[in-house]
């Protein structure tokens, strides 16, 4: 039958006094941040391709598909990637342009937030190839705000 | 020249800075003649408004005179008076051609910013932050204008700066909040902020044939303003205002509701001392108190119109009652490439005098005191023009 005094009967046993509480804090810290770490590596090479992913991006440009092949060819900057698909967007509102990309850094999962926040992310590089493939075909320039004035401080990134 | 720049929230400064120059073929510049400061750039101000950084300029409501053209620029000339829209459009987006001028596709450099944030981004702003270009704006002695030949309107000589500057913004925005309130012949329209843009909301609502508009305010010379418009008035403070709109439409509700407040509601009712709360404590970036009014007060059926801008997430927003009672709710950055014209024809035939709500006429070095005054409402100031 336990008693109250089942502790007092555990040190007579041998049993050596239990560490002071802060080296105890101390140690589930360490155990429980080298867990996160382990479940992050972990899920970097589970998520990490083995072979090339590929990504896609569409954007709808206001000329009809030919145009807009012709213009895609005429592009200088469009040659790292290659040919998109070029098909009618319905209601006449001009080209649905489709760009794949094999790429070997993962999209989903932490690893692919991760690569999205160091802006490695190929979605967001080929969202942007597509905007300045769209700005050129609609307006003839891509819009920027590089050298305008500005007061002190940041230069923006 | 000089530029009035952004540092912080409750710090804006006067610099010397490096002139604009034109950057793409379609850009020009402009001497600033006239600028002023809007009520939405009291969220910059205040620090509201993510992706400002240090330096910015400042300035979507401005107008001046063409300088210099770009080699791609067709119909403006140099010497012109021009007002420009503080939306930026290309004019060849299926938005811009579908008259979504604020919805231009090709105008935002940081398109991908307001992507992440919004799913797809608006146009190109003037003054307002990186998520919407970081575009410098027009509270300079001179500012690049892009797409020049699309967005600046020429102005007869016959009228002066302070008669069409509002052309710029405001005007159209109350314009536009009446208009998306669809007002047929015997409506009631409640507008909420009787600012700028509520004063607008206001003469326009009667001239799109509103038969009475009711203005809510706490602010004596605001609502003794609307009053001078015809509007009849309402202090928000100490009166349950559903509850008297209520009243004041035979147990209706008003047919349509215009929250030209925003963001940055004032108030004193139970859900808006919980939108202070979590706004002091930065879990909060709106305070949605005006719409929550405007959505409950509004008859079955009826048009809620948002003009007053909202850039977050909303807590404890009815919409349950939007849906019960089967609203239409209206909003978005202004069209103004779309009402200039017809608006400029309004000034001219003498139907709006928007200078008349201008109480503090201003030299841009006094930047750092108007905004003050204004944010504060000290001084009876109702809008502020400053000349460079």
């Amino acid at each position: 039958m336990p008693t109250l005094h089942a502790a007092s009967d555990s040190s007579e046993r041998g049993f050596v006094e239990p560490p002071p509480r802060r080296v105890t804090e101390l140690a589930w810290w360490a155990l429980g941040v080298g867990g996160v770490a382990l479940v992050g590596y972990g899920l970097v090479r589970r998520r990490r391709p083995l072979a090339p992913e590929v990504v896609a991006r569409t954007v709808t440009v206001g000329v009809d598909p030919e145009a807009a092949a012709r213009a895609w060819q005429a592009d200088p900057a469009s040659r790292q990637y290659d040919t998109p698909e070029f098909r009618p967007a319905p209601g006449g509102r001009g080209a649905e342009v489709t760009l794949r990309w094999a790429s070997r850094v993962p999209t989903r999962g932490f690893a692919g937030l991760m690569a999205k926040s160091v802006g490695a992310d190929p979605v967001t590089a080929l969202a942007k190839a597509l905007r300045r493939f769209k700005q050129q075909v609609e307006v003839g320039e891509v819009p920027t705000t590089d050298g305008q004035p500005r007061g002190a401080g940041r230069r923006p990134r | 020249m000089k530029a009035v720049c952004w540092h912080g929230p409750e710090d804006v400064r006067v610099e010397r800075v490096a002139d604009p120059r034109i950057l793409n073929p379609r850009d020009a510049i402009l001497r600033v003649t006239l600028t002023a400061i809007c009520g939405s750039d009291l969220h910059l101000y205040n620090g509201y408004i993510p992706t400002m950084q240090a330096g910015d300029i400042l300035g979507h409501e401005f107008m001046g005179e063409v300088v210099e053209t770009g080699p791609a620029v067709t119909y403006r000339r140099v010497g012109e008076r021009v007002v420009v829209p503080f939306p930026i459009a290309c004019g060849r987006c299926a938005m811009c051609r579908s008259e979504q001028w604020s919805l231009c596709d090709n105008s935002n450099p940081n398109a991908h910013l307001a992507e992440a944030l919004y799913g797809f981004s608006g146009a190109g702003l003037f003054g307002y932050s990186h998520l919407y270009g970081g575009y410098a704006g027009g509270q300079a002695e001179y500012v690049r204008v892009p797409f020049a030949d699309v967005g600046p309107l020429p102005v007869p000589p016959d009228l002066s700066d302070e008669q069409v500057l509002f052309l710029s913004d405001i005007l159209p925005t109350g314009y536009m909040a009446a208009e998306n309130c669809g007002i047929q012949p015997g409506d009631v329209v409640a507008v909420w902020g009787c600012g700028p843009v509520g004063q607008f909301a206001i003469k326009s609502a009667y001239l799109l044939g509103a038969e009475r508009v009711i203005a809510i305010d706490r602010v004596p010379e605001r609502l003794r303003l609307a009053e001078s418009a015809k509007a009849e008035t309402l202090d928000y403070e100490g009166t349950d205002v559903v509850e008297e709109l209520k009243q004041r439409t035979g147990g209706r509700g008003p047919d349509a509701c215009i929250d030209a407040v925003g963001l940055e509601a004032h108030g004193t009712t139970p859900d808006a001392l919980y939108d202070r709360a979590k706004h002091a404590v930065s879990l909060a970036t709106d305070r949605p108190h005006v719409l929550r009014q405007a959505i409950q007060a509004c008859r079955k059926g009826g048009t809620v119109s948002i003009p007053g801008v909202y850039g977050g997430f909303h807590d404890k927003v009815p919409f349950g009652a939007a849906f019960a009672k089967g609203l239409t709710l209206r909003m978005g950055q202004t069209h103004v490439h779309r009402y200039l014209r017809p608006l400029l024809a309004r000034i001219q035939a003498g139907q709006l005098d928007p200078a008349a709500i201008i109480s503090h006429r201003l030299r841009l070095d006094d930047a750092p005191r108007a905004y003050r005054v204004f944010r504060d409402k000290q001084e009876g100031c109702t809008k502020v023009v400053l000349r460079p």
